[in-house]
């Protein structure tokens, strides 16, 4: 035992290593292990009146009675309060698609182009999303429902640019031999540009959609906290101003997590079925 | 005459990679170019596709230069060229597609070629679930497809262990054989190069520039181990490993006579 007990290489692979760092458990114990010591830290913490929050347990129930009966404050369920924000977020996301997806492959394909409207976007970039806020609330005062375009505005402005960044790196990372394999077949550029360096890009176009939802579902909570009447982030906010409401709170937290991730999943087995080369 | 190269200089900025290069390759003729690495065998081949424009001289295939659009060279590359997104059916329809063939005839088209390359049964499968050997079977029926007028083959088979490599030579001869396409293939394998080629062309780098042109008239079938195969490659090797002062200028290539003599 000591330093030089170490496996020779050739047994790494191929042979499975038994009672090694606990692999019998396999992952998934590691997975439940770590929930239930999140909540266990979470009940001492309450216990020991280390914070003044409601137990794990307490939460649960309200989470459950917020789910199935819903808010009697706001006459809504839980799941009708996320759904009017991550209906936002969709529309929001699916016109940032729209526009920045054609605009970085034009932009990855053409030089002129790229340099042209580069200089513009490097201005915009660095600004965050919420610090448009306030002007898109001047900009679309006369819209029939202001609070509603500038919240699609301030996302569309998150998720635009992850999703711009990614298409152009995509597309800057075709291989230049399958460019070289389709001019020597005599491939026109709209050929090359559709069917070599858009699906060579697609890989990188979806990590960019789901980076992009991901920076949305952040600005909408944000959004909603300064202005208009419906969706999670108002309600977690307007919990807190009525005090006391800690366990809600603490639930349209968690639904904001949990919508995060099942976002984040259900874009990554689309990619999986849309991208099944690799 | 197929293809014609006269007087061919190439440079990247300051770098001189080709030098005056005369070639002419026949009809039918299957002609290996040679050389150590870096002596622009690449870029040769890219400037006889209208890949790269040459910065002098001029390449003439049946007396036009070659140009993308016509879709008259197959290029076959190194590297694994298939498209990942598509499946080898879909490969090849690429191709034909680019070249406008009748939609009807795909589906003969493709199934022809396949099995030309013995992979008629793989045509649903994506290029990540064959072989290196099949990837570049596959690659070969992809340009077969559209019937170019000739065939560039970038060290095709470099990558590929050496009995998958011998298969791939033997079956290339057998195509070849069968189609009489002119091909012009690089590789620095001499062994290779003396099992495939009709003529040899010698290259030297540095810039590059033709050293010889050996024409091989050995029989075929070619035995690896037979005697003579051996010592036309071991003068080969020599040619290459000579110092610089045989090499020729742009206008002397060495008559046939000669050539037959080593």
């Amino acid at each position: 035992m000591g330093l030089f007990n170490y496996t020779p290489a050739e047994n790494l692979n191929g042979q499975p290593k038994v009672n090694r760092s606990g692999k019998r458990f396999g992952n998934g114990y590691f997975k439940v292990l770590s929930v239930i010591s999140f909540l266990l830290g979470w009940q001492l913490l309450v216990s020991f009146r280390l914070l003044e929050l409601p137990s794990p347990l307490e939460t649960a129930q309200v989470f459950v009675n917020l789910v199935v009966e819903g808010d009697p404050l706001y006459n809504k369920t839980l799941l009708e309060i996320v759904w009017s924000s991550l209906r936002i977020v969709v529309e929001a996301c699916l016109i940032s698609i729209v526009i920045a997806v054609p605009l970085g492959i034009l932009m990855g394909a053409v030089e002129w182009f790229r340099h042209y409207v580069d200089a513009m976007l490097e201005m915009l970039r660095p600004i965050p999303p919420l610090a448009w806020i306030p002007l898109a609330y001047v900009i679309f005062a006369n819209a029939s429902r202001p609070t509603e375009y500038v919240q699609i505005f301030v996302v569309f402005v998150g998720a635009f640019f992850p999703i711009l960044l990614d298409t152009i790196h995509g597309i800057s990372m075709v291989n230049r031999i399958h460019i070289e394999a389709a001019q020597t077949m005599g491939a026109s550029r709209r050929q090359i540009l559709t069917q070599i360096m858009l699906p060579a890009s697609l890989p990188s176009i979806f990590n960019g959609i789901r980076v992009g939802f991901g920076v949305g579902w952040m600005c909408i909570v944000a959004a909603e906290f300064v202005g208009g009447k419906l969706g999670i982030g108002y309600y977690i906010w307007s919990s807190y101003s009525v005090g006391g409401r800690v366990a809600e709170i603490i639930s349209g937290v968690a639904a904001i997590g949990l919508v995060g991730t099942v976002m984040n999943k259900f874009i990554l087995f689309l990619e999986k079925r849309l991208v099944p080369w690799r | 005459m197929a293809l014609i190269l006269r007087d061919v200089t190439h440079q990247f900025g300051e770098v001189k990679i080709l030098e005056n290069l005369d070639l002419q390759v026949e009809d039918g003729c299957l002609c290996c170019v040679v050389g150590p690495s870096g002596c622009g065998k690449s870029t040769l081949l890219r400037i006889i596709a209208g890949l790269y424009q040459p910065a002098g001289g001029e390449v003439l295939l049946d007396d036009a230069p070659p140009s993308l659009e016509k879709g008259e060279i197959g290029f076959v590359f190194q590297e694994d060229a298939l498209f990942p997104w598509y499946t080898v059916e879909q490969n090849i329809k690429f191709g034909l597609k680019a070249r406008n063939v009748d939609k009807n005839l795909w589906d003969e088209i493709i199934e022809y070629n396949l099995r030309k390359v013995g992979l008629a049964e793989y045509r649903r499968y994506y290029p990540k679930q064959l072989s290196g050997g099949m990837k570049q079977r596959v690659a070969i029926a992809r340009v077969l497809a559209y019937n170019p007028k000739l065939l560039l083959m970038d060290e095709p088979f470099a990558s590929l262990d050496s009995i998958n490599r011998n298969m791939l030579q033997a079956d290339l001869i057998d195509l070849w054989s069968r189609e009489k396409k002119t091909v012009v293939f690089v590789t620095h394998n001499i062994d290779e190069a003396v099992f495939l080629a009709e003529r040899i062309v010698i290259m030297n780098s540095k810039p590059g520039r033709i050293k010889r042109i050996v024409d091989i008239d050995l029989p075929r079938p070619r035995n690896r181990t037979d005697a003579n195969f051996c010592r036309i490659r071991r003068s080969i090797l020599e040619i290459i490993e000579s110092p610089d002062s045989q090499r020729t200028g742009p206008n002397e290539n060495i008559s046939n006579e000669e050539v037959k003599s080593i």
